[in-house]
C-alpha cells in the first residue's frame, strides 16, 4: 500500500541507487526536485501518475492509498516489457525490498539525510536533487558503501546499509 | 577518495545486519530466501504482536526448502495458523507458502539447524539472526525498546500513538534518545534543558507510527518568536497537529539543581500552544489544526542537590497527581486535546 508521496519517494531511492551503480541520474529518465518538507518529489511522475488517474489506470482509496486497476495491471506488464523501462526494474524492486527491514517512515527519514536532499529541508528552499554541489558528498557516501560492502552485490545491501547509516545520522536542525 | 569515519560508520552497520550475515554465510544467491523469511515474519507479526508476546519467537527459512525438524504442525497457509500467546515456538516458512509449527523447542538446537537454513530470533527486544557460523543482533531502529524492527505500526491516530508512548517509551525510558535526558542513572533528575531530546524521541517515535500517512517535523515556525516543539501534517489533507513538550521536575549539571518546573510549566505549555493554534488560524485558515500539550513529569518528593537514591513513596508521589489547567484550554477549545502528562518513573530503593 503506497500513497502519491511514497510513490516519489521510492523511485527517488531507485534513481540513488542508479546512481550508486555508477550511471549518471540524468539517464534515469526524470529528474527530481527536494520540497522545503525535505522530501524528493519527480514532476514528470507527478504528470504520469495524473496521466493514470484520468485513464482509469489507478485510482485513491477512501485512505488515500493508491491501487492498480484491472487496466493499471495490464498497462503495467506491458511498460515492463519495453526496453526503455526494463533497465529501471531491478533498482525499483530494491528500492521497494527495503520495506522488508524497515517501515516507511525510516526510509522517509534516512532520505530526508540524504547529501542533496538534506539542504532543502535545512534552508526550508526547493532545490534540484542529485545535482547541487552537495552532490560530492554523496558520491563520497556511495565510494565509502562501495569499500566496505563490495562492488557488484545484490542491492539491496548497499541499500539497506546505507538507509541504516543515515537513520543513525543526527538529524538537522529541521529535522 | 574515502571517507574513514563513514568506512567505520558503515563496517559497524553492516556487522549488525541481517543481510550481510545472510549473504557472508550463504552468498548473495540466499537473499531470495531471506525475503522470503522476511515477508513471513512481516505478516506473523500483523497478526501476533510481538511486543507483547512472552516468550522466544524463532523463523525459519531452510535453503532447500525441506524441512528443518521432525515433527510440528503443517499448515496450507499462513493465515491458518494457530497462534501461541506465550512459550518458546517456531515457524518454517515454505515457498509454497504453507507453514510448520513447532511448539516444543526442547530437542532443537537453532546454531545447528543455521548450518543449512537462515534462523531469526525475537526475545525480549532483540532481533537475532544466524546463518551459517555467523550470528548478529540487530541494531535498533524503532523507538520502542520492545517492539521487533520488523513489527507493524499500529496506529492510525495521534492520540493512540502518543497513549501508546507514554506507558511504553515515556514510562520506564524504553529508548535510547530518552535515556540520554537524565542526570542521574536512577532517573530522579533530568539534565539541565532536556526538551530537545524529548522531542527528538517523540518525532522519531512519531515518524515510525506515522510515517507513510504523516509528514513529522521537529521545530516548526508558526509564529516570530518560538516555534512549535512538533508539527505534523497528513497528506493530501488539510489536517495538522501541534505538539507542544515540556517537563516537570529538576534538573541538575552535576554541581545544583539548576531549574526546578511545576505546574505553572505546563499551564505557561498550554497558553503558548493556544496562541499557536490562534496564529496558524491566521495565516492558514483553511487547515484544520489540533493541539497536543505533552508534559514529561518526573517530579518527585524530598530531593536535595546531593540525593542520588529515592525511595518508593517520595520516587512516586506524583504518578497520579494531575495537573490542574486554569484557564482550561482542553474544556473551552474543541481544537484543544486533553493534555498528555507522561510520567517519568525513577529506579526506587528495593
Amino acid at each position: 500500500m503506497a500513497n502519491v508521496a511514497d510513490v516519489h519517494l521510492f523511485a527517488y531511492l531507485s534513481c540513488l541507487l542508479f546512481v550508486y551503480n555508477g550511471f549518471p541520474a540524468g539517464d534515469w529518465g526524470y529528474s527530481f526536485a527536494g520540497t522545503s518538507l525535505g522530501a524528493p518529489f519527480g514532476a514528470d511522475l507527478q504528470d504520469c501518475l495524473g496521466a493514470a488517474s484520468m485513464a482509469d489506470l489507478l485510482r485513491q482509496d477512501a485512505d488515500r492509498f493508491l491501487e492498480l486497476t484491472a487496466a493499471g495491471t495490464g498497462e503495467l506488464s506491458f511498460l515492463q516489457g519495453l526496453n526503455s523501462c526494463e533497465e529501471r526494474i531491478a533498482y525499483l524492486e530494491a528500492a521497494a525490498a527495503t520495506l522488508l527491514s524497515m517501515p516507511t517512515g525510516l526510509v522517509k527519514i534516512a532520505i530526508g539525510r540524504e547529501p542533496t536532499l538534506r539542504p532543502a529541508l535545512a534552508l526550508r528552499v526547493s532545490r534540484k536533487l542529485i545535482e547541487s554541489p552537495a552532490v560530492e558528498l554523496l558520491y563520497e557516501q556511495f565510494r565509502s558503501l562501495t569499500a566496505v560492502i563490495g562492488s557488484g552485490r545484490d542491492l539491496l545491501i548497499p541499500a539497506t546499509v546505507w538507509l541504516t547509516y543515515l537513520n543513525q545520522e543526527a538529524p538537522t536542525p529541521n529535522g | 577518495m574515502v571517507n574513514s569515519r563513514q568506512i567505520e560508520a558503515f563496517s559497524e552497520v553492516a556487522l549488525h545486519l541481517h543481510l550481510t550475515v545472510v549473504t557472508d554465510a550463504f552468498g548473495d544467491s540466499a537473499i531470495p530466501m531471506l525475503k522470503e523469511l522476511l515477508t513471513y515474519v512481516g505478516r506473523l507479526y500483523h497478526r501476533l504482536p510481538e511486543d507483547v508476546y512472552r516468550g522466544q519467537i524463532v523463523v525459519v527459512k531452510s535453503l532447500d526448502d525441506s524441512p528443518v525438524a521432525d515433527g510440528g504442525l503443517l499448515y496450507g497457509s499462513p493465515d491458518a495458523v494457530a497462534l501461541p500467546q506465550s512459550g518458546r515456538v517456531m515457524f518454517q516458512t515454505f515457498s509454497n507458502g504453507a507453514v510448520r509449527v513447532w511448539s516444543s523447542l526442547d530437542s532443537i538446537d537453532l546454531s545447528k539447524l543455521a548450518q543449512s537454513a537462515i534462523v531469526y530470533t525475537f526475545d525480549q527486544g532483540k532481533d537475532t539472526f544466524f546463518a551459517g557460523s555467523r550470528q548478529a543482533t540487530m541494531l535498533k531502529l524503532v523507538a520502542q525498546a520492545f517492539s521487533s524492527n520488523f513489527g507493524v505500526p499500529r496506529f492510525h491516530s495521534l492520540k493512540d500513538a502518543l497513549e501508546d508512548y507514554r506507558l511504553r517509551t515515556a514510562r520506564h525510558t524504553g529508548c535510547k534518545i530518552l535515556e540520554k535526558i537524565w542526570f542521574d542513572s536512577n532517573r530522579i533528575f533530568f539534565i539541565p534543558k532536556p526538551e530537545s531530546l524529548m522531542r527528538d524521541s517523540l518525532v522519531q517515535f512519531l515518524n515510525n507510527v506515522l510515517g507513510s500517512e504523516a509528514q513529522v517535523r521537529p521545530e516548526q515556525n508558526v509564529n516570530e518568536t518560538e516555534p512549535v516543539d512538533i508539527f505534523i501534517h497528513w497528506y493530501m489533507s488539510q489536517h495538522l497537529a501541534l505538539i507542544e513538550v515540556k517537563w516537570m521536575g529538576k534538573s541538575h549539571n552535576g554541581v545544583k539543581i539548576t531549574t526546578e518546573y511545576g505546574e505553572a510549566r505546563a499551564n505557561h505549555g498550554a497558553k503558548q500552544l493556544a496562541d499557536y493554534l490562534d496564529e496558524n488560524y491566521r495565516t492558514a485558515p483553511l487547515h484544520a489544526a489540533r493541539a497536543y500539550l505533552i508534559v514529561f513529569d518526573a517530579r518527585r518528593a524530598n530531593t536535595a542537590a546531593d540525593t542520588r537514591t529515592i525511595s518508593r513513596p517520595d520516587g512516586l508521589k506524583f504518578e497520579n497527581r494531575e495537573i490542574t489547567f486554569q484557564p482550561a484550554y482542553h474544556v473551552d477549545r474543541l481544537d484543544f486535546e486533553v493534555p498528555l502528562r507522561f510520567f517519568c518513573e525513577p529506579k526506587c530503593d528495593a
